[in-house]
């Protein structure tokens, strides 16, 4: 009874650092998201009227984007959440003027500049463990290169630059390195996933993220729920509300993805039946039309890139797995001076590159091409939970270990 | 919201909630050239289960299906239709769904396994240091040759050993001394068989040639005495398979002519099944028509030459023909600096190369060179192929020296 209690307070706990934080103490008001396959422009007005505010379209009055169809079903959420959902899936960005008692929408420009803060975090560990891995696997530089062509970064160099694949930062406000610290000017939200990433990262045996977490929590939602849905010619978008419409899971279809469907016309083979839940029919249908699922601003994203800055990611310290394979590669030398043999070891193989591509390759065989990136002996895999188990297995497979319980996995 | 609901609604129509019957044990299947969508259809329903085809219509599988099996487990009647319709065809039992993909494209069942790969890795760096060619020089301004690990070499030659043209396309991936597959449950079951019988003491043969001989047997003691006049190459050859009681699938690219291509097929009367299919598989390829012949699931597999997936094989050991040669090569040398004169060994002569490039061109002597894929391993020769090209093989090696063990 007692683990009963401790797991559901966990799943609360983790629902609730999932919500992003935009606290209005003065009136902590929510709002119901049901606009599956709705205009944007509808749904704003509706959006608005559930605030008692009016929309105020601006210099979008005439523009296309308003005319579109977003997907977002998330009941009970913040109005803060409502705009980052409504945004994302519109490809617009939202924003809610209390004052003036009105919701505003403006193009989806990258390059603009959002509320910002300065943080600086310290890197001395990760370095360390960069440095190590360097010093006993790291790649020796090729002979005949003059030496101002070869970059070589330094530990935090190379952190900032994992740091902005793993995270997609963008090319616009980039991060300082200096010394062992890395500073950074950006939206409060990014320094947050900045902060998160480097504490996952430096953590002995790698970790999840917050946002992975609310992932599993979802789909364990989704996984509770059966239904008798479908036949020939079942449209996608009715099988997407039938899915969600029971659940009190946030979700919505990334911008990018709402342009690949046709809501209208793409049907589906799924069907629901009583025997398999919710959550195997969004998997069938996931690689039935080729989208993904992770999560992101605290609801289930459904997208169809992996490179479109995903805050659902896993760090995995393969520390372990390269110390055997050092072993291994020095097992498969042969004599000097025969063909077919082989004079090589780890370092000359790629180091921890060895280990990615092959986690590459088989993710790509099981229909999966998600973002890797190897900081040292650390490797994010960003995607969802299916994504993400599924890059375990692979790993166990090459003689990975999951750090056992109470060991700080941090899952 | 009002666009969306009228969506729904319209969607909601054809819902149909249908009880799946209980699975059948076994079914009898009997697809006579109708198209490839009809007989998926045909085949779901007879098997209880849903038709989901995967980036597939009933416009692409419209190439006629010719499959003739009686007492066929659902598993094994998948498989056939598979190579039937030439697409990837898995049955997942557990969501009773037929699933019809296209070749090439990995599987909704596939998971990932690794294999530990040290013995036969090591093996192959003893072979090396051994019998390994000497390194050639490089040559001035030529960049060197990427050097592959004995597991990789490992990679390649299982490659080879479990290619089928019209499965998926799932890329080993080498890990150290490990290999990685993403594979169907059936998938790795070939991979795991495949190393077992390499890295057993003496090879040996696959499941699949082992069948193939029971089949052949069952041809053999057939009696075939049908009169056959302007008749269909299908209908003929489904004749005599059905004269040794035996299932017949064609693959595709021969259905396509099968189906349509009438002939008189004169024989001897009383002759066996097996004699007929042979005389038959002649009479084709004096049409321009070849065909090959192999076995799956228990059932003949028809297919144009070139174009069947066989997956027969036989492992031998080749290390005691490889000491028998380098004594021999060793026996052969003359005083250095001679005229015809033989300062090389069995290293130099190219290893198991020796044994790989002879025997390759004594299959195609005795014509079975395009019927049979040599690969070599270190110490291991493997020969995929069907029976009659692995047995000639096994005569070759044994002209050369080879001996068989007690496997």
């Amino acid at each position: 009874m007692s683990r009963l209690f401790v797991s559901l307070a966990s799943v609360m706990v983790v629902l609730a650092m999932a919500t992003p934080a935009r606290s209005e103490p003065k009136t902590e008001r929510t709002v119901n998201c049901v606009y599956p396959g709705e205009v944007l422009a509808s749904a704003l007005n509706d959006f608005a009227g559930q605030l008692g505010y009016r929309f105020e379209p601006g210099d979008m009055d005439e523009a296309f984007e308003l005319e579109s169809m977003i997907w977002v079903h998330a009941k009970g959420v913040s109005p803060a959440a409502a705009a980052e959902l409504i945004s994302a899936s519109g490809g617009v960005r939202v924003s809610i003027d209390d004052a003036n008692r009105q919701v505003l929408v403006a193009e989806d420009n990258e390059d603009a500049p959002s509320a910002t803060g300065v943080r600086s975090f310290k890197t001395d560990k990760l370095c360390q463990v960069y440095t190590e891995y360097q010093k006993r696997y790291g790649t020796i530089s090729e002979a005949g290169l003059e030496p101002d062509m070869l970059y070589r970064p330094t530990a935090t160099e190379e952190l900032r630059s994992a740091l902005e694949e793993i995270l997609q930062l963008g090319d616009s406000a980039p991060g300082s390195a200096i010394g062992k610290r890395l500073v950074y000017t950006r939206s409060v939200e990014d320094l947050d996933r900045i902060g998160e990433l480097l504490r996952v990262m430096e953590s002995a045996h790698g970790g999840e993220s917050s946002q992975l977490q609310v992932d599993r929590a979802y789909r364990g939602k989704l996984a509770k729920l059966q239904s008798n849905f479908g036949g020939e010619g079942t449209l996608v978008s009715a099988l997407l509300w039938q899915l969600f419409k029971d659940c009190d899971v946030p979700v919505y279809v990334d911008h990018a993805q709402m342009e690949s469907f046709d809501l209208e016309y793409d049907t589906t083979a799924i069907t629901l039946d009583n025997a398999h839940s919710h959550y195997d029919a969004l998997l069938g249908l996931a690689r039935e039309q080729g989208f993904f699922v992770d999560c992101k601003h605290g609801a289930l994203r459904i997208h169809e890139d992996f490179f479109v800055g995903s805050s659902s990611f896993r760090v995995f310290d393969v520390s372990d797995v390269l110390a055997e394979l050092e072993k291994d590669y020095a097992d498969l030398k042969t004599d000097d001076k025969v063909h077919e043999g082989f004079h090589g070891d780890l370092r000359s193989e790629g180091g921890v590159q060895v280990i990615v591509d092959a986690l590459s390759t088989q993710l790509d065989n099981a229909g999966f091409s998600p973002l890797l990136r190897a900081y040292g002996p650390r490797i994010a895999v960003v995607g969802g939970m299916d994504v993400v188990d599924r890059a375990a297995e692979i790993l166990e497979a090459m003689g990975w270990q999951p750090a056992g319980a109470g060991e700080g996995e941090g899952k | 919201m009002r666009n969306f609901i009228a969506l729904a609604m319209v969607a909601l129509l054809p819902l149909a909630v249908c009880a799946q019957d209980k699975a059948p044990k076994t079914i009898h299947i009997g697809f006579y050239g109708e198209s490839a969508y009809d007989c998926a259809e045909k085949l779901a329903e007879q098997l209880g289960a849903k038709l989901h085809l995967h980036d597939l219509d009933e416009e692409t599988l419209d190439a006629p299906c010719w499959l003739v099996r009686d007492e066929v487990t659902p598993q094994a009647a998948a498989s056939l239709f598979a190579i039937a319709a030439g697409y990837q065809v898995s049955l997942d039992a557990s969501t009773s769904t037929l699933h019809v993909y296209q070749p090439g494209v990995s599987v909704g069942d596939a998971r990932v396994k690794g294999y530990d790969v040290s013995v036969l890795s090591g093996r192959f760096v003893e072979y090396v240091n051994n019998y390994g060619a000497p390194a050639v020089a490089q040559r001035p301004n030529e960049a060197p040759e990427p050097e592959r690990t004995a597991a990789q070499h490992l990679a390649d030659a299982l490659d080879e050993i479990l290619y089928d043209p019209r499965g998926g396309d799932s890329e080993p991936s080498v890990v150290g001394d490990r290999l990685l597959f993403t594979a169907s449950e059936q998938g790795h079951a070939r991979v795991r068989e495949a190393l077992d019988i390499l890295v057993a003491e003496h090879g040996g043969e696959s499941e699949a040639l082992r069948v193939e001989r029971t089949v052949i047997e069952r041809l053999k003691a057939a009696e075939f005495s049908a009169e056959i006049e302007r008749t269909p190459v299908a209908s003929v050859l489904t004749a005599i398979c059905k004269a040794a009681a035996l299932g017949i699938v064609l693959g595709p690219d021969l259905a396509e002519v099968a189906v349509e291509e009438h002939i008189d097929f004169p024989h001897k009367k009383g002759t066996s099944a097996l004699a007929a299919l042979k005389q038959l598989t002649a009479q084709m390829a004096a049409q321009d028509l070849p065909i090959d012949i192999s076995v799956r699931e228990g059932t003949l597999v028809a297919d144009l030459a070139g174009r069947s997936s066989s997956r027969g094989y036989r492992v031998y050991d080749v290390t005691e023909l490889l000491k028998k040669l380098d004594a021999s090569y060793q026996r052969q040398r003359t005083a250095p600096g001679k005229d015809e004169g033989f300062d090389g060994d069995v290293r130099r002569a190219g290893g198991n190369r020796v044994v790989l490039d002879s025997l390759e061109e004594l299959l195609d002597e005795v014509h079975q060179g395009e019927h049979a894929t040599c690969i070599c391993f270190g110490t291991r020769l493997v020969v995929r192929g069907g029976c009659d090209a692995v047995d000639a093989a096994t005569n070759i090696l044994k002209e050369m020296g080879w001996e068989e063990s007690g496997n």
